[in-house]
């Protein structure tokens, strides 16, 4: 094709996330260690999910999507959520962020049969929250205390990025309960595989939402 | 003031009125009842009431207006409008916004006009809705209008009381007043009648924080983003647009590899992969066999600017006092300078995307993100060649856009109508990154060319001011022209923004150009520019306010005091004095003392104003610069702005963050790249944009008016970005760099 070489592929379906993931089914402790250590440990699964499933928010589904497919698709297409957003399909903007094993990971680019771990997305955030503070599902809070800091300090403008920001929010402060300015902007600009972006300009606003959700959450 | 009351069916022609509706829904029921084959989406009649307002029986109210959410928090400061003149909590309006089987034209989302304009004929609309209640409950209460006083919608006399709910319960009723409407649609747009509206003194919502009333959506992922419609039995597209700008199809081949499930779709030059499956048609797109002719009439970007001042050029002359030139040749000394600003992008974070269906009955619905759905059911109506009545556009937010859909309404949306019409389909059209950076119409590059003449005593004797802008306000559509029926055009560009300096001499000029490539292009259109947050503006402020800076270095005198030597309009010199007091300015002529381009790392202020359609601001920027590596740290930037009475105060503060750092990234790093056929910077890679580790803190500073009408506050600031760091660099190096960006190897080289 005569334009190739200035069209980029709109994802590259073979190649996961180059984040670092932890597996966490041996415990606490393990992870702990292994992040210390700066350890490349490849995911297994941990949770008994059948194959062509995953597991997003707590419920298994199973996938009727070729497994090449990025897991973004399957999320939005076959299962109707809405957080996750296509931004650029090249891991460069971070729109797409969901959590996998509660880490950032850029669903653009991640084909959904290599995710083998729990996945939560900005639908999932009010039961995650519930989880860790040891609540029943059914009495779960309507927001994770980073969604009610995102209304309170009125963050979004277009809003179209702001669930890949929540997404970053949650994983840094399940590991960093107190995240500096310094930490935060850090946490944002240099985490692979690429900063993530706003263009209506909220990052300071953002700022403020995640020192205030880590006051709730502490 | 007279209300003529009447049992008239509802929607009934010449009413004015004031529904009713025991149930929720019913307006949209009687338009929906009401479509016939002929005409399947009824116009509206704006000199209805009830097409604006509807007061439902349990209290609540909904206001219909044509402009649109842009995140910019147009639907919490239009309820809160509604809701102050209705004396009602602001909690009690529904704004319903850009859907054109509901909601009035009120013109284009752009130019800083939801509030200064849209506003303002709702507050109108609000007010006669008030006078026709208040009319009601006369008749109910025994009591005149005069004489009664409203609390959240309750309407007391003495001791009796009657809600708004229990005025209009079980009735349907249309109130007849006289409400005229001029203009309607267009910029001129006005609406007038009988009521008075509120003093600002009466204010009790407006003027409030309300928080924004869309955001818990877009928190929780309950908003629907045009991104996020799915109809039934839709298809999914990806558009494989031209190699060149003016390139034409040569073939189609195969898919290598095959795709199952993706088939191509052609029609003219738009050429289209449709599949069941998103995956498939992203895939099918990379893999179908596309060759196009080879087309290289672009200048590239290297040399762009020597190339600009070649373009043909209608002459657009701004200002012409005195006799500049005659004044520049006596001045006791000149300064001249020559000012750059690059192409630039709109830089959607979510690319293009609409969905179309276009029905065998001849009815066609599109769903879009567009900034004017009135003006792109005009446009899908010209291009599928039927009555603007065939055509509903359902217009939903998408990720910022800052103009990219405004004049040029939304490309997506017309390739998504010729592929529904070719497949028998609705088609999802969602373009790609790269598809996005390419094709988008960007903000143009401009040459300013600055002369002054300076008297013994320092002050401006002569200005003069060339500027060289090609057209801000494309709005050709790229499905329809693709397909072979181009629509709209590209126009020239001109000058932006009024002068608020008093010189005795002054001549400025705009040279209004075509588009870059457009008299070599099949299409009509060349590298498209549009409208993108300030258009024009912020490019002739940067030029300007820069070139202040640099007569007051070369007066000697303190940058803010040489601007209120020169300034004569009090509000003008109460923005500056704010903003200056809230960044502790420190007075004194630039550079710093200490100043240096060679000894680790300074760092400096710079200051600037601008006034944009009636609203005031200014900034001061505060930098730090390291010489060895050309690195610029924007480290706080203060903004203060008077935009007359003021709304909603968190809305605008984050509109001012909002303007200042996206203007920084602008101003830092932003710059489309082009070779001879087409745009070269096609990620966010290659189009970097400022993150979160850049971003400067921002201070604001807002002055209230209330006895002078609302202006806007999405655009004004943005003007102040580039100028104020500019002038900042200025002032911890000693060096002027007068070509955006301020990337670090061209600061690094600038200060070498």
């Amino acid at each position: 094709m005569a334009d190739e070489s200035t069209r980029p592929a709109d994802g590259d379906p073979g190649t996961p996330s180059n984040r670092t993931r932890i597996a966490v089914g041996a415990g606490a402790a393990v992870v702990a260690a292994a992040a210390v250590a700066g350890v490349v440990e490849v995911v297994r699964n941990s949770q008994n999910i059948p194959a062509g499933s995953i597991r997003v928010n707590g419920a298994t589904h199973q996938v009727q999507s070729a497994p090449d497919t990025p897991l973004l698709y399957v999320l939005r297409d076959e299962m109707g959520l809405r957080g996750p957003k296509f931004g650029c399909g090249l891991g460069q903007c971070g729109a797409c962020a969901v959590l996998v094993n509660g880490r950032e990971v850029r669903s653009c680019i991640t084909a959904w049969s290599a995710v083998k771990e729990d996945v939560t997305t900005l639908e999932g955030l009010p039961a995650r929250w519930a989880q860790k503070k040891g609540v029943a599902a059914q009495a779960s809070p309507a927001l994770h205390p980073v969604q009610q800091a995102w209304i309170d300090q009125q963050v979004p403008q277009c809003g179209y990025c702001q669930s890949g920001m929540m997404m970053v929010a949650v994983d840094l402060l399940e590991r960093v309960p107190n995240p500096t300015e310094a930490q935060i902007r850090d946490a944002y600009t240099n985490t692979p595989p690429s900063p993530h972006l706003c263009r209506c300009g909220t990052y300071m606003s953002i700022v403020a939402a995640v020192q205030r959700a880590a006051k709730a959450m502490g | 003031m007279t209300h003529e009351l009447s049992r008239r069916t509802f929607l009934k022609a010449g009413g004015v009125l004031v529904v009713v509706a025991a149930a929720p829904g019913a307006v949209i029921g009687a338009i929906t009842d009401a479509t016939s084959a002929a005409a399947p989406f009824p116009a509206l009649d704006p000199t209805a009431l009830a097409t604006w307002l509807t007061i439902h029986a349990d209290g609540s109210i909904t206001a219909r207006s044509g402009h649109v959410e842009l995140g910019h928090g147009v639907q919490t400061g239009l309820a809160q409008i509604v809701a102050e003149e209705l004396d009602v909590s602001v909690g009690r309006v529904t704004m319903i916004l850009g859907n054109t089987n509901e909601t009035p034209d009120q013109g284009t989302t752009a130019g800083s006009t939801s509030i200064r304009v849209a506003g303002a004929q709702l507050r109108q609309i609000a007010a006669e809705g008030r006078a026709a209640l208040l009319k009601l409950a006369s008749d109910q209460l025994g009591a005149p209008a005069s004489q009664l006083t409203v609390t959240d919608g309750v309407v007391t006399s003495g001791t009796r009381k009657v809600t708004y709910g229990d005025l209009v319960k079980g009735r349907v009723l249309t109130a007849v007043a006289p409400i005229t409407v001029s203009g309607y649609g267009g910029f001129r747009m006005s609406v007038t009648g009988s009521a008075k509206p509120k003093s600002p003194s009466q204010y009790a919502t407006v003027g409030k924080s309300i928080p924004r009333v869309e955001i818990p959506d877009k928190v929780t992922a309950k908003a629907t983003y045009v991104q996020d419609v799915r109809v039934p039995n839709m298809l999914h597209a990806r558009v494989i647009h031209p190699k060149g700008i003016g390139s034409t199809l040569v073939s189609v081949g195969s898919f290598v590899p095959a795709v199952p499930g993706a088939r191509a779709v052609t029609k003219g030059n738009l050429v289209a992969v449709v599949a069941e499956k998103e995956w498939d048609a992203i895939k099918g797109a990379q893999a179908l066999q596309v060759t196009w002719s080879d087309w290289n009439k672009l200048p590239p970007s290297d040399g762009v600017y020597a190339a600009l001042r070649k373009l043909p050029a209608q002459e657009k002359v701004q200002m012409n006092v005195g006799d500049a030139n005659a004044a520049l040749a006596s001045a006791a000394q000149t300064i001249t300078a020559t000012y750059q600003t690059p192409f630039e992008n709109h830089g959607m974070i979510g690319p293009s995307c609409a969905v179309a269906d276009v029905r065998s009955d001849g009815s066609v619905t599109v769903w879009s993100a567009t900034q004017y759905p009135q003006g792109l059911q005009k446009i899908v109506a010209t291009q599928l060649g039927v009555s603007p009545q065939s055509v509903q556009v359902v217009r939903f937010e998408g990720a910022g856009c800052y103009g990219r859909l405004s004049a040029n309404l939304d490309d997506a949306a017309t390739e998504a109508v010729v592929l529904s019409q070719a497949t028998g389909r609705p088609v999802r059209v969602q373009w790609t990154r790269a598809d996005e950076h390419r094709w988008e119409p960007h903000g143009p590059g401009t040459v300013h060319d600055l002369s002054a003449g300076l008297a013994p005593d320092g002050s401006v004797l002569a200005w003069k001011h060339e500027a060289w802008m090609p057209t801000n306000s494309d709005s050709t559509m790229l499905g329809a022209a693709l397909a072979g029926k181009p629509l709209n055009g590209t126009g020239t560009g001109g000058w932006t923004g009024p002068d608020l300096y008093t010189f005795p001499n002054n001549f400025e000029v705009a040279h209004g150009l075509p588009e870059l490539g457009a008299a070599d292009s099949p299409y009509g259109f060349g590298l498209r520019t549009t409208f993108l947050r300030s258009p024009g503006q912020y490019q002739i402020t940067f030029a300007q306010e820069a070139f202040v800076d640099e007569i007051a270095a070369k007066a000697g005198q303190d940058s803010l005091a040489f601007r209120l030597q020169h300034l004569t309009d009090k509000r003008a010199i109460a923005v500056l004095q704010a903003a200056a007091r809230a960044a502790n300015w420190d007075s004194r002529p630039s550079p710093k003392p200490g100043a240096s381009a060679k000894n680790g790392v300074v760092t400096g202020r710079g200051i600037a104003l601008v006034l944009r359609d009636g609203t005031y601001a200014a900034g001061v920027a505060e930098v730090s610069v390291d010489p060895s590596t050309g690195k610029v740290q924007v480290q706080r930037v203060t903004v203060a702005q008077d935009s007359g009475l003021i709304i909603n105060p968190s809305a605008i503060e984050h509109q001012l963050e909002s303007a200042v750092i996206q203007t920084t990234s602008r101003a830092m790093m932003e710059q489309v790249t082009f070779d001879t056929a087409n745009v070269t910077s096609l990620d966010w890679s290659s189009y970097p944009i400022l993150t979160m580790a850049d971003a400067p803190k921002v201070q604001t500073v807002l002055i209230n008016h209330p006895e002078i009408p609302a202006t806007g506050v999405g655009e004004p600031a943005v003007n102040l970005i580039a100028p104020a760091i500019s002038s900042a660099i200025f002032d911890a190096t000693g060096v002027r760099i007068r070509t955006l960006p301020l990337l670090p190897a061209a600061v690094k080289a600038a200060l070498a």
